[in-house]
């Protein structure tokens, strides 16, 4: 069931996000095309009632109303991270040609990077166990939305999708760990349809805890929202969205660099990445036509995967995709977001007209000295 | 990336940080002689409590064990995983350069992340306001650090990932680590899981009634739920050329691994799911249900657990159930730990010849059906040849790891 | 035992069990009759009916034992339980 197959390319079929820059692909693009995002409420509902802290923009989803996706019903005990992955999921699927029949179920699964859950949630039910009457009067409804796996196993429960089911955290490289993950599960038979992606919730505590941290740089923006992918096998030609590609993950490889050995390390960590993604998907420096890049918040980090970026790419300078200095900071839910932008790029714009193929790259490095790199290739392009 | 044939995947080394034991020579003559670990709560304020004991790791100085992590930057739950596998690869026989050389990585799993700093960080919230929260300390609440923290301590330049997949994630890492092996895109992986006890857990699980008054008594028919419970648990995966080239001890192999979501309800376990991914796990390892000598139950001792279990196993095994154990009996629920330390016993039992126990089980439930073997009391010698260690979490979230006697 | 079941609640707390209830199920009070079954009519899994009991214990200020967290699928057998509890906070 698991041997390894010839084929490394997997596709995807479907995706869908929602950011500070609302719903869908189209309007995240214009957003990074553009530099400006549509008006907001400063954070005011992502915060409900509690402070922000001083100086920080708060990019959050505008008027995010689940229940406008989801319907109305079992929303309350589920958290933001939640119900913003949901969504995401939602619009994915909505996205495909047609919906997968009942017999596709088991063979689907969902992977989703977050690397905290909702940081809300968790507090808030720590506070709830201190202030009760009695400690253990704590809402059991809430409990199971602590955990990391929640917004996985939610969007399973709502479609019945009893394939592998898998959370990762991995800080700001959470959504290249998750499309990893997809990738492997897929090439080794595990599944055959998984929604990917990755999620990140603007709240109170997280935008007080990177206040504090001090790691948001000098125009400390933070920002939430969520992209979810349909990927699949590229030999799959009986699933939903046969024939139908909007891009192919051709590699997806990630990394560790201890930070003790310094930036420079995590740089060259970075190279080693976007080489090995290379080579995996067959490509050279000089196919990449377009970056998506990460550009981790605070001091020095958008210099560091800039480094490692240009010593992998041996002197070639594609396009840039400056997603996070429209969205701000994403944490967790960035390489998603950058994805989606590049696919949002690539449906936004014609394929090259020389015939050569169109690949993309997006690239994230976390504050832990973990990074990676994916790979893509445009598939009218790929033929 | 992909080689032709799939290499076979061995465990060469064993790291435990619990209740009952830190190293796995401790770790493993506490399971055989069915001792608990289980002690009064002393990492929250139990006050209020009803039920206030734990499988809490007291004697634990991270310093004894780290060579390089520097301890006080990092949460509990990091520093369990991160000496747990410096224990593990101690235990390998790895020299530092030599496994930071290669192309090794991590894969840890935990369910509640670094809970103890979310825990302090809440006090603070509570004490001095929403701005009055320390930012180093929140810098330590991201659960990606357990694996980085591996990562960092060993040296390793692969990839670092944590799983989140709650009770079920060590053996989500295992399985990730066995097929990164396999395939060819690693050569040794550090696999496991790490959780801190903490007053959130302790609260949610009291709340459903699922937290047992003195001991963790799985298949009882007086049990009385679960224990919450800490730890670190890693492995050393590694393929097999590799650890036969370095002459090292092969304490088992791993045959294959199997997963699946019940879809169904948050917290409640499902037959259907389990059974199925039984049967996946043994499709993966090229095994049938009569050749399986022994089961590591997940077995956290609640009534919905121990019966939806028992009935998938029933399903897939048929009238021969093989002897199934639950070493919670023990340790508690270690939660995100749980399955790696389910592994460490599977590789144990393996390689010294013994069924670990359930210890604590007085008078087996009749609900669970006839010819339950549930190996009371004390680890019996037996010479197990393929294991399965199984891991069932919130969620939905069922991974199933097989193991075999090295051959 | 038998004395509190058949014990009425108030209109006043029988309102108010209703209004817990439905907040649960996420509908409105008017919706919940008592020939639902919270499950059948209601999808409410057993986390929404210990919930449920979660939320009688901090609202009413009443506390039901662990063992009797079962079985909850109508707002008869509810006011029952309410009933039952009130009864014996009110006597100790």
């Amino acid at each position: 069931m698991s041997g390894t197959t010839e084929s490394t390319a997997v596709r995807i079929t479907g995706y869908g996000v929602i950011s500070a820059a609302g719903a869908g692909g189209k309007v995240l693009y214009e957003a990074v095309r553009s530099g400006t995002l549509p008006p907001g409420d400063g954070g005011a509902q992502a915060l409900d009632g509690q402070p922000a802290p001083p100086g920080v923009r708060l990019l959050s989803v505008p008027d995010f109303a689940p229940r406008e996706y989801l319907g109305r019903k079992g929303l309350s005990a589920l958290s933001r991270t939640t119900t913003l992955s949901m969504v995401a999921a939602e619009l994915a699927l909505a996205g495909l040609p047609e919906p997968g029949g009942p017999e596709e179920r088991a063979d689907t699964g969902v992977v989703l990077g977050t690397s905290t859950g909702s940081a809300r949630a968790f507090a808030e039910f720590f506070r709830e166990s201190y202030e009760a009457e009695r400690p253990y009067l704590v809402s059991p409804a809430l409990f199971p939305g602590l955990l990391l796996n929640h917004g996985a196993s939610q969007v399973a429960m709502r479609h019945s999708f009893t394939g592998p089911n898998a959370s990762l955290a991995g800080g700001q490289i959470s959504a290249l760990s998750a499309l990893r993950y997809a990738r492997n599960a897929l090439l080794t038979g595990r599944a055959a349809r998984l929604l990917t992606g990755a999620v990140e919730e603007l709240g109170a505590h997280t935008a007080w805890a990177w206040h504090r941290g001090g790691a948001l740089g000098e125009r400390p923006a933070l920002g939430e929202g969520s992209a979810v992918f349909v990927v699949e096998t590229a030999g799959g030609g009986t699933g939903p969205a046969a024939g139908r590609s909007l891009a192919e993950l051709t590699a997806c490889e990630v990394a560790f660099s201890p930070l003790d050995e310094g930036p420079d390390a995590v740089a060259a960590a970075l190279a080693r990445c976007v080489e090995d993604a290379l080579r995996v998907g067959g490509a050279e420096p000089g196919d990449i036509g377009v970056v998506s890049a990460g550009a981790s918040s605070g001091p020095g980090w958008s210099a560091v995967e800039a480094r490692g970026r240009r010593r992998a790419l041996a002197g070639h300078t594609p396009e840039v995709l400056r997603v996070q200095e429209v969205l701000g900071e994403t944490y967790s839910a960035s390489g998603a977001l950058q994805l989606a932008a590049l696919i949002a790029h690539w449906e936004d714009g014609a394929s090259r007209s020389d015939g050569r193929a169109d690949w993309g790259l997006v690239t994230s490095v976390g504050h832990d000295g973990s990074v990676g790199a994916a790979l893509l290739r445009r598939p009218s392009a790929a033929g | 990336m992909s080689e032709l044939a799939p290499r076979r995947v061995a465990v060469t080394g064993l790291g435990a940080v619990s209740s009952i034991g830190i190293g796995i020579e401790a770790f493993t003559a506490a399971v055989r002689e069915g001792r608990d670990g289980v002690t009064d709560i002393q990492s929250f304020d139990s006050t209020g409590f009803r039920h206030t004991r734990a499988g809490e790791v007291h004697d634990f100085r991270p310093r004894d064990h780290l060579e390089r992590l520097p301890a006080e930057k990092w949460g509990r739950s990091s520093q369990f995983a991160a000496a747990a596998a410096r224990l593990a690869v101690r235990d390998a026989g790895w020299d530092a350069d030599g496994l930071s050389a290669s192309r090794a990585g991590s894969a840890m799993g935990t369910t509640n992340g670094e809970a103890r700093v979310f825990q302090e960080l809440t006090e603070q919230w509570m004490a001095q306001g929403i701005d009055g929260i320390d930012g180093d300390l929140a810098a330590r609440a991201s659960a990606d650090r357990i694996a980085a923290a591996v990562n960092t301590e060993l040296g390793l330049r692969g990839e670092a990932q944590t799983f989140g997949t709650a009770c079920s994630a060590s053996n989500y890492a295992i399985g990730y680590g066995f097929d990164l092996i396999r395939g060819g895109a690693a050569d040794v992986m550090i696999a496991g899981g790490a959780d801190a006890v903490n007053r959130a857990t302790h609260a949610g699980f009291h709340r459903l009634g699922a937290i047992a008054p003195d001991l963790c008594r799985p298949f009882d028919e007086d049990r009385g739920g679960i224990m919450t419970a800490e730890g670190g648990a890693a492995l050393v995966l590694e393929s097999w050329d590799s650890a036969v080239s370095r002459g090292a001890r092969i304490y088992a192999e791993v045959l294959g691994y199997g997963l699946t979501c019940d879809a169904k309800h948050p917290t409640q376990p499902d037959r259907d799911g389990i059974a199925e991914c039984i049967r996946r796990a043994h499709r993966d390892a090229g095994v049938e249900p009569d050749e399986i000598d022994y089961v590591c139950a997940h077995g956290t001792g609640t009534a919905a657990n121990d019966s939806t279990e028992v009935a998938a196993v029933r399903e897939v095994f048929g009238d021969r159930i093989p002897p199934i154990s639950s070493i919670k009996s023990m340790l508690g629920h270690t939660m995100g730990a749980a399955s790696g330390f389910g592994a460490l016993a599977c590789c144990m039992a393996l390689y010294e010849g013994f069924l670990p126990p359930t210890a604590t089980v007085r008078s087996v439930d009749p609900a669970l059906g006839p010819d339950l073997d549930c190996v009371p009391g004390r680890a019996r010698p037996a010479r197990p040849r393929i294991v399965e260690n199984h891991g069932f979490a919130f969620g939905g979230n069922n991974a199933i790891v097989m193991l075999g006697r090295p051959a | 035992m038998s004395d509190n079941l058949g014990k009425e609640l108030s209109p006043e707390l029988r309102t108010r069990v209703r209004g817990i209830v439905a907040d649960v199920l996420e509908v409105s009070a008017d919706e919940v009759g008592e020939q639902h079954s919270f499950v059948e009519d209601f999808d409410a899994d057993s986390l929404l009916i210990i919930e449920m009991f979660s939320r009688f214990e901090k609202q009413l200020g009443i506390e039901i034992p662990q063992e009797e967290l079962v079985d909850l699928d109508n707002l008869g057998t509810a006011y029952e339980l309410i009933a039952r509890h009130t009864t014996a906070v009110a006597h100790v």
